[in-house]
Parts: C-alpha cells; sequence; structure tokens
C-alpha cells in the first residue's frame, strides 16, 4: 500500500503521541506513590489547578471538539442547543452536591464510586458491587466505543480516506491495549495534564483561524444560518419534554458520573473541589459552547448542503480544516489536540473500569484470595477486554457519537446517578429502597431500550431515553424505603454527622 | 472502605442542604421557563428576523450558555464565601475549646 506523504504524517502524529505519553506515564508512575488508595486516587492530594485540568481533560473531549458541530450539520442545531441545556442545571448544582461527595470521599476514605454507594447502601454489599460492577463496564462499554468513532474517523478523513476509518480504528485500539499493558493508566492525572494544555493550544488557534477566516462571529452566523442547509438544521424536531426532561434527568445525572467521581475523591481539600470545579466549568464554556458552535456554523457557512464525503460525520471537522488551511503543522496541531481529548477519556474510564474489577469486583465483590500479581493481571485483562469489546460500537456505527451518547451512555449512567444523589440527601433511604433501586433501574432500562421501545427514544412520550429507568429508579427507592424499617440511627448519625435529639 | 477517620476541612462541609441552598430549586424553575422560551421561539429559520443581531437560534443558545456561566462564577463565590465562614466559625470555636 503506498501512502502519500501526508498519510505518513497523521501516522507519525499518532505513533508519536501515544510513544509520548507512555514515557510521561511511566515518569509519573516512578513519582506515584505505591497503594490502592494512592492509584487510583492519587493519595486524595491533588491540588486545586490539577482537580480543575484533570476534570476539564477528562470532562472536554472529541464529543465536544468534533462530534457536537458535526452533529450540528448533520442531525440539526437543537441537538448541540441540548447540550447547552444540559449544562444549565449541571453547572447550578455541581458545587452541592460535588462538596458532599468529597466530604464523604474523605471521610470514608473511598476509592472507587461504587465504594460510597455500597456504603451509604448499607447492606447487600457482595451482591450490590457485582451489579455495580456491570451496570458501569456496559455503560463503559458503549462510552469507549462512542470515542472510538470520532478517534478513528477523524485521522481517516485528515488522510482524505487514503487510510480508511477501520484501519484507523484497529491500530488505535492497538496503541490503547499496549498502553494498558505497559502500565500507562497508572499515571492518567498527570497524562491529562498533558492533554489538557494540548487541547487549550490547538483550541486557541482554532478560534483565531475560524474568525480571521470569516470576519468576525455574527458575519459567520448569517452566513451559515442563510446557506443552503440552514432551512432543514435550523428548526426543531424535538418536542418540548425532551428538551425540559434534558434539563432535568440528563443535566443532574452527571452529577454523579462515577469516573468524574473519583476526581473529587483525589482532590486535596475543600477549595481544590470548589476551585477546580469553577475552573472546568469556565473551561467548558470554551470546550463545549464556544469552540461547536464556531466549528458547527462554520461548517454550514463553508459545505452548505454540499458536505464532503467521510466515512463518519466527525471527518466532517478536520475536512473543514483541510479545505480551510491545507495541509500542514497547524493541522497536524489540531490532529495532536484531537488524539489527546479522546485518549485522555479513554483512559479515565479504563482507569475506572480497572479500579471497579480490581477492588470491587475481585477484592470485596467475589472475594477471591490472589497474589497481588495475579490481581493485577487479571484486571489487566478484562481492561483489555473491555476496550475490544468497546471496537464492537464503532464497527459500524448507526448514528453520530452525539446521537449514541443522548440515546444509549448517559441513560446508562443515569440510572447509577439518580438514586445515589438522592440517597446522599435523604436519610430514609435503607438498604432494601437502595438495592431496589439500582435493580429497578437497569432492568428497566435494558427493557425499554432493547425489548418493549426499541425505536429511540425508548418511549411514547417524547421523553429524553433516560427519564423513565431513572424516575422509576427512585420511585423504588422511595417505595420501598418507605415500607421497610428505617436504617439504623446510629448508622445515619455517624455517615450525616447528626446528632439526634 | 479503606477506612474512615476526621479530617480537617471536611466538617465544614454540612451533610444536608443548607437553607439558602433551596434557592436552587427557584433556579431550576426559572430554566424550565428559560428552556421551553428557547425551545419554542428562538429554534425557527426566519432569515428575515434577528435577535441581539443574530440569527435567532444562536442568540437563544448563546441566552443559556451566558445564564450558566454566570451561574458558575455567582455560585463558586457563594459557596467560597459561605464554607470559608464556617470553617473560620469553626476554628475560633476551636481555639476557645482548648482556653
Amino acid at each position: 500500500m503506498n501512502l502519500s506523504p501526508w498519510s505518513l504524517v497523521v501516522l507519525s502524529t499518532l505513533v508519536a503521541f501515544f510513544s509520548f505519553t507512555l514515557i510521561a506515564g511511566y515518569i509519573g508512575a516512578r513519582r506515584t506513590g505505591r497503594g490502592l488508595h494512592e492509584f487510583y486516587v492519587a493519595g486524595g492530594m491533588l491540588a486545586p489547578i490539577t482537580v480543575m485540568f484533570t476534570y476539564m481533560a477528562t470532562y472536554m473531549e472529541a464529543w465536544e471538539f468534533v462530534g457536537m458541530p458535526s452533529v450540528i450539520v448533520s442531525e440539526g442545531f437543537e441537538w448541540w442547543v441540548m447540550e447547552m441545556i444540559f449544562y444549565l442545571s449541571f453547572v447550578a448544582l455541581w458545587f452541592m452536591v460535588g462538596l458532599r461527595i468529597y466530604r464523604v470521599g474523605k471521610l470514608y476514605r473511598y476509592i472507587t464510586p461504587t465504594d460510597l454507594i455500597v456504603h451509604r447502601v448499607g447492606g447487600f454489599e457482595r451482591f450490590l458491587r457485582i451489579l455495580l460492577a456491570i451496570m458501569i463496564v456496559y455503560a463503559t462499554i458503549i462510552y469507549v466505543g462512542m470515542i472510538y468513532i470520532p478517534a478513528a474517523g477523524v485521522l481517516s478523513a485528515a488522510t482524505g480516506g487514503e487510510i480508511p476509518y477501520h484501519v484507523f480504528l484497529f491500530l488505535y485500539v492497538i496503541f490503547i491495549v499496549i498502553y494498558i499493558s505497559a502500565g500507562g493508566l497508572r499515571a492518567v492525572a498527570y497524562a491529562d495534564i498533558i492533554a489538557g494544555v494540548t487541547f487549550i493550544i490547538a483550541f486557541i488557534s482554532m478560534i483565531y483561524a475560524a474568525l480571521i477566516f470569516w470576519g468576525g462571529f455574527d458575519k459567520l452566523a448569517w452566513k451559515a444560518y442563510t446557506s443552503d442547509i440552514a432551512p432543514e438544521i435550523f428548526q426543531k424536531t424535538q418536542p418540548f419534554q425532551y428538551f425540559w426532561t434534558m434539563l432535568i434527568f440528563y443535566g443532574l445525572s452527571w452529577l454523579f458520573i462515577p469516573h468524574l467521581v473519583v476526581r473529587l475523591f483525589a482532590a486535596k481539600d475543600y477549595k481544590g473541589v470548589l476551585i477546580g470545579g469553577m475552573g472546568s466549568n469556565a473551561g467548558f464554556f470554551i470546550g463545549a459552547f464556544v469552540s461547536p458552535l464556531l466549528l458547527g456554523l462554520s461548517l454550514a457557512a463553508y459545505y452548505g448542503s454540499n458536505l464532503p464525503e467521510v466515512e463518519v460525520v466527525e471527518g466532517y471537522v478536520p475536512s473543514l480544516f483541510m479545505d480551510l488551511f491545507g495541509q500542514g503543522p497547524f493541522l497536524v496541531l489540531l490532529l495532536l489536540g484531537l488524539i489527546a481529548i479522546t485518549r485522555s477519556t479513554i483512559d479515565s474510564m479504563l482507569l475506572l473500569v480497572s479500579s471497579i474489577v480490581d477492588i470491587d469486583l475481585i477484592e470485596r465483590g467475589i472475594g477471591i484470595k490472589i497474589s497481588e500479581r495475579k490481581r493485577r493481571i487479571a484486571t489487566t485483562l478484562v481492561i483489555i477486554g473491555v476496550a475490544l469489546l468497546s471496537i464492537l460500537v464503532a464497527l459500524a456505527p448507526e448514528a453520530p457519537m452525539v446521537i449514541i451518547g443522548y440515546e444509549l451512555a448517559w441513560p446508562a449512567y443515569a440510572v447509577i446517578a439518580w438514586p445515589t444523589i438522592v440517597m446522599l440527601f435523604w436519610r430514609r433511604a435503607n438498604k432494601y429502597g437502595g438495592l431496589a433501586s439500582y435493580l429497578v433501574g437497569f432492568i428497566s432500562l435494558l427493557l425499554f431500550t432493547y425489548v418493549i421501545w426499541p425505536e429511540a427514544p425508548h418511549n411514547p412520550f417524547g421523553l429524553w431515553e433516560g427519564t423513565l429507568p431513572s424516575l422509576l429508579a427512585v420511585a423504588a427507592l422511595i417505595i420501598v424505603s418507605l415500607a421497610t424499617p428505617p436504617p439504623p440511627k446510629e448508622f445515619i448519625e455517624e455517615y450525616y454527622g447528626v446528632r439526634s435529639s | 472502605m479503606a477506612g474512615s477517620g476526621a479530617q480537617p476541612g471536611i466538617d465544614v462541609i454540612p451533610s444536608g442542604l443548607m437553607r439558602w441552598e433551596y434557592l436552587l430549586l427557584v433556579y431550576l424553575v426559572f430554566a424550565s421557563f428559560l428552556v421551553w422560551y428557547v425551545a419554542e421561539n428562538m429554534l425557527v429559520w426566519e432569515p428575515e428576523e434577528s435577535f441581539w443581531g443574530l440569527p435567532k437560534p444562536v442568540a437563544g443558545a448563546l441566552m443559556i450558555a451566558i445564564t450558566w456561566i454566570v451561574m458558575n462564577f455567582v455560585l463558586f463565590t457563594v459557596y467560597y464565601y459561605v464554607i470559608t465562614k464556617r470553617a473560620k466559625g469553626m476554628g475560633s470555636k476551636e481555639v476557645v475549646r482548648r482556653e
């Protein structure tokens, strides 16, 4: 196969980035101490600036950088507006919930999100750990698979399709497997900082370039709004209740997204939580609002309905930059930023699965007594299995990553998040209600998605896909808790730090 | 659990909601109204109309984004002030107890 010099540059960029972060991971691993608490949550000693960068780098991903701009022209502007609606509730309630998660995380030295859940539920620990591990692994497989799509799609589009999507998909996954096997996940927080900085440099360059080309934001907006694709993409197609349930059910469920929760456990003090949260939310304004808006409008303005031919729609963004600025160092910088953000998110997801398998399944769930070395091997094999299984989602994607996220991935997290957030504040919740809520939430999610209403939005009411299962989970929590004896007074006093009169 | 034990700086965060935090429910009502307004009035293709000199859908998205970024800074300031004040209050109680 004869490759053009430019395709070789794109390929080399991928190899160089993985090699560089592998070295960074190795150095980081030497700097971090030993022990599970050190390994998974950095010993709970991350400073505010590190919390901010790790949170932002984990959160900001190809979803914002290529997924959202592409969905604006492929599905419609409203799908990006829904993301903005999500931030209305997520940002406003982040400090309230984040501080409480940090509080109990610090007080009881939790390592995994499941630690928090089983402790608060206060019973059925083994069963619950196994159930939650299955729920989190299910969600992770969809999530990681969803990120593979832009990771491979962007690189393929950058070569003009010379190297096919599937070649990059398999290459990317092979690199991930090598990275995991070599222990690269050990210093995910340090690798995140590199990813965050790369992203910011790439992003600032992109805004500058986009504004100079179009001559100002308003000119860009009107050019897009009067293009021949505009009547199709700037009209609302979803009912109001879909938007509203995005605000309430989707937005709030992200307050307990497992791989971000562990970042709160890693914060050094409450100032770290507050400053890290404020800083990362401000970063989201750039990453989730300015960046997708500029790029999405640029796609509509430049191409109109003559969108470039790509294997997956996420390839529109690199195609635009190639058409605007040609092949060169600027595009390489953007590709670096894109590889960095996809990698940092996958790192966090797989590190979470690692902790779930290692601690929740092997140590505390199934309770197998094996040597530390065998445990590490078993954990690594499971992570590699998840990384490989996720390919199934990306092999022949039927929808853009954003739609897969809204429809399948985020609902899977919502059924974990909703009962957990309620239990953080509601003292009457007991172990029976807790167990029932996760069971009902997960089973109803699977039934609605794959059996009863297989067509999106998986309910006949026009609600966001995660709404009904989350509602049922919370209903089960409340009804079963009230129908059974309250949790022991001593436990409640200790957990919530209150004295009964 | 990996272990438990009181650590400095954690007691300042109350486990339950502080009274003023219930105001966030009022905010959610306002946010619901904003979502309704943008979804029903701004997500339209009307090239002859403009809002703030911008196409309506873009202006609608801007309204939402400005709201949440302002809330971010306002709530950060409020939480930082409240929690730091609680920390100082608890610190002085500690000193009195020791004396």
